[in-house]
């Protein structure tokens, strides 16, 4: 039977271009029930070549079969793992990032050897109190502005509804919200502490950590544009 | 804003749109798609009938339709039907087709459009 040559040869490429058994199955499954239709309704060419015009050649739509499957991506098909549980992880390592971002910069342009050389029972100049206290207060919203900013990008890149947006950003508010950063001068000699952690209940300042990574997140993806009409 | 930068790619969502608008009508199966298809484009839309189904398995994929086996004039068939999240990419993506196909039309009609001389330096 000619159609069953073609689904044959479809199946071949299918297999070639290493489509998941599972797809294949069903694609093939689905072509067979339109070919019946189409064999009912009269309207196909007994000749081979008048059901790939019809149908589209095997490789085409093997190659096509594989360009779709790559593109329905684990986000889209998983948007919970994605935007429920993955925000969190994702803040903290964006923490620790910057965290060792700004300690490398500092120690590569010597200010920390600056700091470490410095007379302890000297007051700290002006602009080294401004640059710690910068660190303190960027520590507390980058990682968190640019975790929000991230999951807002991977909900339009994934095309998911704009809730997952929502529910990614919240999380990484209230995380950032309770996040606390302090950094201690050493005192009589002996060594300063950084310190980080969670903690409520929240001031003022911790509020607007909270909003920061929400308004930043949902502003992005407002702007960013979504891909329905842009995929390849 | 960064539509401008993607416009080259934006006719490749069009069967994805066609395919979403047509099933916010009613759900169908695949060869019911074809030929509404077929009908309301007045065959203008022509492909390979069976491209659809890799972009319906995708759809379903990122939750956009779902499917079911069931029983259609005696015989059985997959039926595909939109879900909210579904509705909602047809909105946003039926805007960003009205845009774009309004933009292209501002173009062709602009002052001098497809009459134009080639504006030549020097």
């Amino acid at each position: 039977m000619l159609g069953q040559q073609w689904l044959d040869d479809l199946a071949t490429e299918l297999r070639r271009r290493g489509i998941p058994e599972a797809r294949r199955r069903r694609l093939l499954a689905e072509l067979r029930d339109h070919w019946m239709d189409l064999a009912e309704e009269n309207e196909m060419s007994t000749m081979q070549t008048g059901l790939s015009e019809r149908m589209g050649l095997p490789a085409h739509l093997a190659e096509l079969a594989k360009h779709e499957h790559r593109k329905s991506g684990l986000i889209a098909r998983y948007p919970a793992v994605a935007f429920l549980v993955m925000p969190l992880p994702t803040a903290v390592l964006s923490v620790v990032l910057f965290t060792l971002l700004l300690s490398g910069l500092a120690w590569a342009t010597g200010f920390l050897t600056a700091l470490e050389s410095r007379q302890p029972d000297l007051p700290l100049t002006a602009s080294t109190q401004f640059l710690l206290d910068a660190f303190c207060v960027t520590i507390r919203f980058a990682p968190f502005v640019v975790a929000a900013g991230l999951f807002a990008w991977i909900s339009r890149r994934a095309s998911v509804s704009g809730w997952w947006c929502l529910a990614s950003c919240l999380l990484v508010g209230v995380l950032a919200g309770a996040f606390n950063c302090q950094l201690q001068m050493p005192v009589d000699g002996g060594k300063g502490v950084l310190s980080m952690g969670l903690g409520f209940p929240w001031s003022g300042l911790q509020y607007v950590q909270l909003a920061m990574p929400l308004i930043v997140g949902l502003a992005a993806w407002y702007l960013l544009p979504h891909r329905v009409l842009a995929r390849r | 804003m960064n539509e401008r930068r993607k416009s080259p790619d934006f006719l490749n969502g069009v069967p994805e749109l066609v395919l979403l608008q047509l099933l916010a009508v009613r759900p169908m199966y695949g060869y019911q798609v074809v030929q509404a298809i077929r009908q309301a484009t007045d065959e203008v839309l022509d492909f390979g009938e069976g491209s659809i189904y890799p972009i319906l398995h995708r759809l379903e994929d990122e939750q956009a339709l779902t499917s079911s086996r069931e029983t259609v004039a005696g015989r059985s068939r997959v039926v595909y039907r939109i879900t909210p999240r579904g509705r909602e990419r047809l909105q946003e993506s039926a805007a960003s087709w009205n845009r774009i196909a309004r933009a292209v039309s501002r173009l062709l009609e602009a002052e001098g459009g497809a009459h134009a001389r080639p504006a030549v330096a020097g």
